[in-house]
C-alpha cells in the first residue's frame, strides 16, 4: 500500500477488534512500515470491529473532516470502508489494503473504478485455514505425515487487481478466485475456498457443509513451519529479528 | 461541534461533509425514537441492537437482491420486529418483569434464534432499491436527510400532539394516577415496546441498505447511543418527561461527537470513557436541575422536603400541575 502511495499521503487506519492478539500483531506490523515513511500521515483511525457497517460509517465521518484521504489500511471491514469512499467521493478513490470479501475483489478489478484511482490488494487468512488444519491433523493421525515442528503455517492468500479472475462454476478452478456478482453476497469471504490446499471444496460445500459430489480428499504438500510469533503461537519465545520486515514486496525508498 | 470540526480541519464545512455526517446519524435518529417512547413510560429497551441486526439480516435474506421481493419482505420484516417488541411489552406489562431484564433476555433469545438460522452473516444481498434509498438524492438533497426531516415531524406529532402520546406521558409521570383515571396502561405499554421494535426494524433496514450487506452484529454499536441520545435530549430516565426533539438533537450531537472522536484518533479506551461519561454527566446535570428547582420551590411554598413535592410541566402545553411525587 505504501509503495502504491509513493511513500506519502493521508491514510485511514481501520484496526479491527480492540484487545485481540490478531489486531495487536497487525497493528504492530503496519505501524512498523508506516513509521519509516514520514510522508505517511494517519489522519483518522478507529476500531471497525471487523464490521462493514461500522467501518463504512467511520470512514464516511473521517472523509467529511479529511476530504483528501489517499489510502485506507483495513483488516476486515474492507468492503464497507471502500463503499464509504465510493459513495462520498466517487470521482477520486483510494489505495486500499484489505480482506478478501467477494464484493471487494470485484470492485478491485472493476475497469470503471480503476481510472478513478482505486488500487487494491486482497490478502487475508480465511475460513479455509480450518479445513487446512483439519487435513494436516488427519494426515498425521493416519500416519501419512510426520511433523517435525509444532507450528504449521498456512500461506497467506495474496491477490492483486491484475490477478482477479471471475469463476464460471462453483469452484475455484483454472486460477479463478472470485464469484460473479449476485452468486454470493458481497461480504462472502473468498478465502473460504483454496484451490491449492483444499481442491475438494465447492461453494455449496463451504456454505452448507455438504461434501462436493465426486470429490475425494487430496494429499497436502509438505507443510511450511511457522516462525515464532509471541502471543500468537508461543508464549515464552522471541520473534525473529526481521519479524516486522515485509517479506512479499520490496519496500520503496523513503521519498525525499 | 461544527466549530470544533473547523478547528481540527480548516477545510471542513462544506455542505457535502455535513450531509455525510447527517446521513450516518439516521440510524440513531430512528432507533432512539423507540427508545425514547419506552423510557417515557419509565421502561428501557435493551433489545434494540439485536432487533436492528435481525431486521437487516431479514431484509437481505428475504429480498436476496430483488426489488420485487421488497413488497412482501418489507411488511414481513416489520411485523417480525414488531412481534419481538410485543413479546417485550407483554412481559413488562402483564408478567411485571423489570424492563431491563425482560428486554435483555428477549434480545439474547432472539439473537440465538437468528444465529441458529443464519450462522451470523447474511448469505444474500440487500435489495438494490434500499441501497439506492440510502445513497440517492432528491433535487440535490440526499434522501436520508429528507427521511430524517419527515421522521422528526411525524415522531414529534405522534409523541406530543396525539391523545396516545399524552397518555404515555401520563403513565410515565405517575402510574397510580394513570390507573385512577382509567388509562389502558397495559395496552399502551405493549404498544410502546412494539413501536420500539418497529423503529429498530426501520433503522436496521436502513443500515442494511446503507452498507449493502448485513451481519448479525451490525446493530450492536447502536444500543448504548440510543439510550444516551434520549438522556442527553433531556428526558427523565424514570419516565414522564422528554420531547422527541430533544432525543433528535441528542442523536445528532452524538453522531457529530463520534465524528470528532474518530477524527481525533483517540484510543478505544477513551472513546468508551467519553460515551459512558456523557450519559453520567447528562444524568448528573438533570438531577442538579431538579434539585435547584425543588429548592426554589420549597422557598416559595415554604413546606415539604425535597422529593415529596415537585412542580411539573405538563407535556407540551406548559401547564403546571401539582402532584405527589
Amino acid at each position: 500500500m505504501v509503495n502504491k502511495l509513493g511513500g506519502k499521503g493521508e491514510i485511514i487506519f481501520n484496526h479491527g477488534v480492540a484487545g485481540t492478539a490478531v489486531t495487536k500483531t497487525y497493528d504492530e506490523q503496519a505501524y512498523a512500515i508506516f513509521r519509516k515513511y514520514p510522508g505517511i500521515k494517519i489522519v483518522g483511525d478507529f476500531y471497525g470491529n471487523w464490521n462493514d457497517a461500522t467501518s463504512q460509517e467511520e470512514v464516511s465521518k473521517i472523509l467529511a473532516a479529511h476530504p483528501n484521504v489517499d489510502g485506507i489500511w483495513t483488516v476486515d471491514g474492507t468492503y464497507g470502508s471502500l463503499q464509504a469512499v465510493i459513495k462520498n467521493r466517487p470521482d477520486r478513490l483510494v489505495v486500499i489494503a484489505g480482506q478478501s470479501n467477494n464484493g471487494y475483489r470485484l470492485m478491485m478489478a472493476d475497469p470503471a473504478l480503476q481510472p478513478k484511482g482505486l488500487q487494491g490488494i486482497s490478502s487475508s487468512a480465511g475460513p479455509a485455514v480450518g479445513g487446512y488444519a483439519f487435513k494436516v491433523m488427519m494426515e498425521v493421525l493416519l500416519g501419512k505425515k510426520k511433523l517435525t515442528g509444532h507450528n504449521v503455517e498456512y500461506p497467506l492468500p495474496w491477490v492483486e487487481a491484475k490477478d482477479v479472475k471471475v469463476c464460471s462454476g462453483d469452484r475455484f478452478e483454472n486460477g479463478c478466485n472470485v464469484f460473479p456478482e449476485g452468486k454470493v453476497p458481497p461480504l462472502f469471504l473468498d478465502t473460504s475456498l483454496d484451490p491449492k490446499f483444499l481442491p475438494e471444496l465447492s461453494l455449496d460445500a463451504v456454505q452448507t457443509g455438504n461434501p462436493t459430489p465426486g470429490a475425494t480428499i487430496q494429499p497436502l504438500p509438505e507443510p511450511k513451519y511457522a516462525e515464532n510469533l509471541p502471543g500468537i503461537n508461543c508464549q515464552e519465545c522471541k520473534a525473529p529479528a526481521d519479524a516486522l520486515e515485509p517479506n512479499l514486496v520490496a519496500p520503496i525508498p523513503v521519498p525525499k | 461541534m461544527m466549530l470544533v470540526m473547523k478547528l481540527l480541519n480548516p477545510t471542513f464545512g462544506s455542505i457535502e461533509q455535513i450531509a455525510a455526517i447527517l446521513t450516518t446519524s439516521i440510524f440513531l435518529v430512528v432507533a432512539s425514537y423507540g427508545q425514547g417512547l419506552v423510557i417515557l413510560l419509565g421502561g428501557i429497551d435493551l433489545s434494540i441492537g439485536v432487533v436492528m441486526s435481525i431486521a437487516g439480516m431479514m431484509i437481505a435474506g428475504l429480498t436476496n437482491g430483488s426489488n420485487e421481493a421488497l413488497i412482501w419482505a418489507l411488511p414481513v420484516t416489520l411485523l417480525s420486529c414488531i412481534a419481538i417488541g410485543l413479546v417485550n411489552g407483554l412481559g413488562v406489562a402483564f408478567l411485571k418483569i423489570p424492563p431491563f431484564i425482560m428486554t435483555l433476555a428477549v434480545g439474547t433469545a432472539f439473537f440465538g434464534v437468528a444465529l441458529g438460522m443464519t450462522a451470523g452473516s447474511s448469505q444474500r444481498t440487500v435489495a438494490p432499491a434500499l441501497q439506492v434509498l440510502m445513497s440517492a438524492r432528491i433535487s440535490g438533497i440526499p434522501i436520508p436527510i429528507v427521511l430524517i426531516c419527515g421522521f422528526l415531524i411525524a415522531g414529534s406529532l405522534l409523541q406530543g400532539r396525539t391523545a396516545t402520546g399524552r397518555k404515555l406521558y401520563a403513565i410515565g409521570s405517575s402510574i397510580a394516577a394513570a390507573r385512577v383515571v382509567g388509562l389502558p396502561i397495559e395496552a399502551l405499554t405493549v404498544a410502546a415496546y412494539a413501536m420500539s421494535g418497529l423503529c429498530a426494524s426501520f433503522a436496521g433496514m436502513l443500515l442494511a441498505g446503507y452498507s449493502s450487506s448485513a451481519t448479525l452484529d451490525m446493530g450492536d454499536p447502536f444500543l448504548m447511543p440510543t439510550i444516551a441520545a434520549v438522556v442527553i435530549g433531556g428526558a427523565r430516565v424514570t419516565g414522564g418527561k422528554g420531547l422527541y426533539f430533544g432525543t433528535f438533537a441528542g442523536a445528532i450531537f452524538l453522531s457529530s461527537l463520534s465524528t470528532i472522536i474518530t477524527v481525533l484518533s483517540l484510543s478505544q479506551g477513551w472513546r468508551n470513557i467519553i460515551q459512558g461519561g456523557i450519559i453520567i454527566i447528562a444524568l448528573i446535570l438533570q438531577t442538579k436541575q431538579w434539585y435547584l428547582f425543588s429548592m426554589v420551590n420549597r422557598r416559595l411554598t415554604g413546606k415539604r422536603p425535597l422529593g415529596s413535592l415537585r412542580l411539573e410541566h405538563g407535556p407540551m402545553d406548559g401547564q403546571q400541575v401539582r402532584r405527589e411525587g
